[in-house]
């Protein structure tokens, strides 16, 4: 009866509900958006890190991690490679040589990560292939073709065919050098990256190094579902031990950090906001419990409860609320999923949000369970926000009240 | 048999520190099935009177038993469900719930006790019907006159079968016809269902209908008349 008669009530001034329902709608609308559009632009930087760089686990001599020395290989590389290859949840893997070199054109030189690859492999790990705006992905390349970031080839003033130079140390510690024909520049939404990491043929710097055979630092492992990254990284730890096994969160902290500050602060921005629109219900129940005090007097006298009004006032409230929001969340879901697959471009801020590790191409999302917690703020909201005009309506004197004049 | 019955009850208001004596020493008793009115000039007490007999106010002195039961010695949430149980209210304003039908207005105070819905039903149809808004059971407040919307009241107040009902100027708000078809309405329903009014009025037309008019002065009973049953059917 009383969320019957609480939902009527609500529709006795269908303007002034209506207008307080619109602007919770619109806000929760507008945030829900805005938190979708935060979240699709953390995810996709994780989706990016992720797919580019890093892959799910890599692994590792435990003292490279310390400090990458040339010297560092993985033991019995070939062989974890083949296993790896083998488990049902990996989709595939790479296995890479990694080292820290000058790198030196006619104009400039600059610090970089070289990565040795086997560009088959990297296919099936990495989607750099397919961000390369200038040449190829090592196809055709003969000796020492190297593949660089954009933001590095405007540095070096480098071109297609364009020779660089890049200097490391030896296995042995010795100082090496060797020159590189650029065939390739990718572009990614990391202008950092796109700066400081170069990729050449893995044995082309195994050479370089003074490796017998491949010298392999680093196995780079892509999981068939992301999920399992942290029970696949426990598994591997416990089959190889000797190794250092590190899932995406733990090679870049930072990155791991994002998607737990994402979450927090989608949360934050809406308490926010329901906050903000507080007001605006508690002014408008307010306003109801006064306009109807003689008939609040009434149900007293006649001998509604004190709990019975408390709750009429509160369920009132919360249908106020759950009503603005539901409609809010349907509109920011309508909202989300109108650009959601064609994603938001912002080109124009292009340079800033590389520069930031953001891709231009922001395509929002929000999972489940943020509705279900945003549906359970908007009732606590309600709750709030129908305490104090509840408790003006209990503070009335049924006696005076049946004779006022509202 | 007695069913209200007051003894030394006084009411004081302690308005900007100056007492008011709004009932002084009041010894009152109303039997089932009497129809009475409470009359006397603006400022006399009868509403303050109503209102302490109805539980809505605290006696500063004295007993208020209702049906056995002193009520000034319940709690607030006890008396609230003895009012409930007991007591019906008709008001000067009609004070209908402006989002509810006639028929769920009816039947609201029977919500409210956990009537079941074919009890409820039963009752409200048969009420409407006697205070002859039988085809208006849809209509909310707004669509109604004055005169129907107090005859929905009365029907309200009655479909709990309380012990008593307690109107306050019931007819106050009411043109000459819509008065007379009220209190007709109240007197056979007073006869069939033995109901007994206490009515708080300057209305004569009230007075009149009356078999019993008690007269309030300063707080104080000044009289208390019992009419025969032919004067006050004649008026």
């Amino acid at each position: 009866m009383l969320i019957a008669l609480s939902w009527k009530n609500i529709w006795r001034h269908p303007l002034r509900s209506g207008v307080v329902i619109v602007s919770i709608a619109l806000g929760l609308c507008c945030g829900i958006f805005s938190t979708a559009f935060m979240n699709g632009m953390g995810r996709q930087t994780i989706h990016d890190a992720v797919s580019r760089e890093l892959a799910n686990i890599q692994l590792h001599d435990p003292l490279f991690v310390e400090e990458p020395l040339p010297s560092r290989v993985i033991p019995g590389a070939d062989s974890i490679f083949s296993a790896l290859r083998a488990v049902a949840s990996v989709k595939a893997a790479a296995a890479r040589t990694r080292v820290t070199a000058m790198v030196a054109s006619a104009k400039t030189g600059a610090g970089v990560t070289v990565k040795g690859i086997e560009p088959a492999q990297e296919r099936l790990i990495s989607r750099l292939p397919g961000d390369i705006v200038k040449g190829t992905w090592f196809d055709g390349a003969r000796r020492n073709p190297v593949v660089i970031g954009s933001k590095l080839a405007q540095k070096l003033d480098a071109k297609l065919k364009t020779r660089i130079v890049l200097t490391t140390q030896t296995i042995e510690g010795d100082l090496t050098g060797g020159a590189f024909k650029v065939v390739g520049i990718f572009r990614t939404s990391n202008s950092t990256f796109d700066e400081n990491t170069v990729f050449v043929i893995r044995s082309d710097l195994s050479r370089l190094i003074g490796a017998q055979g491949d010298a392999i630092h680093e196995i780079a492992v892509l999981l068939r579902h992301d999920g399992s990254t942290d029970s696949v990284a426990a598994a591997l730890r416990g089959a190889y031990p000797a190794l250092s096994v590190q899932t995406w969160k733990e090679i870049q902290p930072e990155v791991g950090m994002m998607e737990s500050l994402m979450r927090q602060m989608m949360y934050l921005f809406v308490v926010v906001i329901l906050f903000a629109l507080s007001f605006g219900i508690v002014n408008t129940m307010i306003m109801a419990v006064l306009e109807r005090r003689r008939e609040f007097g009434m149900l007293m006298a006649v001998g509604m409860s004190n709990g019975s009004i408390f709750s009429m006032v509160m369920i009132e409230t919360v249908l106020l609320s759950a009503a603005g929001g539901g409609i809010g969340m349907l509109l920011g879901e309508v909202a989300i999923a109108a650009t959601a697959k064609t994603g938001i471009n912002l080109s124009s801020l292009a340079r800033g949000l590389t520069a930031m590790g953001y891709s231009p191409l922001v395509y929002p999302y929000i999972d489940v369970g943020f509705f279900v917690g945003l549906s359970i703020m908007v009732v606590v909201t309600g709750i709030a926000a129908s305490i104090y005009p509840a408790v003006k309506a209990l503070g009335l004197n049924p006696a005076d009240a049946v004779r006022s004049e509202t | 048999m007695t069913i209200i019955e007051l003894k030394g009850v006084t009411k004081t208001f302690n308005a900007a520190a100056v007492p008011i004596n709004a009932v002084q020493g009041v010894d009152l008793t109303v039997d089932e099935g009497e129809f009475a009115a409470i009359v006397g000039p603006s400022g006399s007490g009868k509403t303050t009177l109503l209102n302490l007999i109805g539980g809505l106010d605290e006696p500063t002195s004295g007993s208020i038993v209702i049906g056995g039961t002193d009520i000034t010695r319940l709690r607030p949430g006890e008396r609230t469900r003895f009012r409930l149980r007991n007591i019906g209210f008709v008001f000067q304003s009609y004070n209908l719930i402006p989002v509810l039908t006639a028929y769920e207005n009816t039947g609201f105070i029977m919500e409210l006790q956990g009537t079941l819905p074919a009890e409820r039903d039963r009752r409200v149809r048969q009420l409407l019907d006697e205070v002859g808004l039988a085809d208006r059971m849809n209509s909310r407040p707004s669509r109604l006159s004055g005169g129907q919307q107090q005859r929905v009241a009365v029907a309200r107040a009655l479909a709990p079968r309380p012990r008593f009902i307690l109107a306050d100027e019931p007819t106050a708000n009411l043109d000459s016809h819509s008065t007379e078809t009220l209190l007709d309405i109240m007197a056979r329903l007073n006869k069939e269902e033995n109901t007994t009014f206490l009515f708080a009025t300057h209305d004569q037309r009230v007075v009149k209908k009356a078999r019993r008019v008690i007269t309030v002065e300063d707080g104080r009973i000044a009289s208390d008349q019992r009419m025969r049953e032919e004067q006050a059917a004649h008026g």
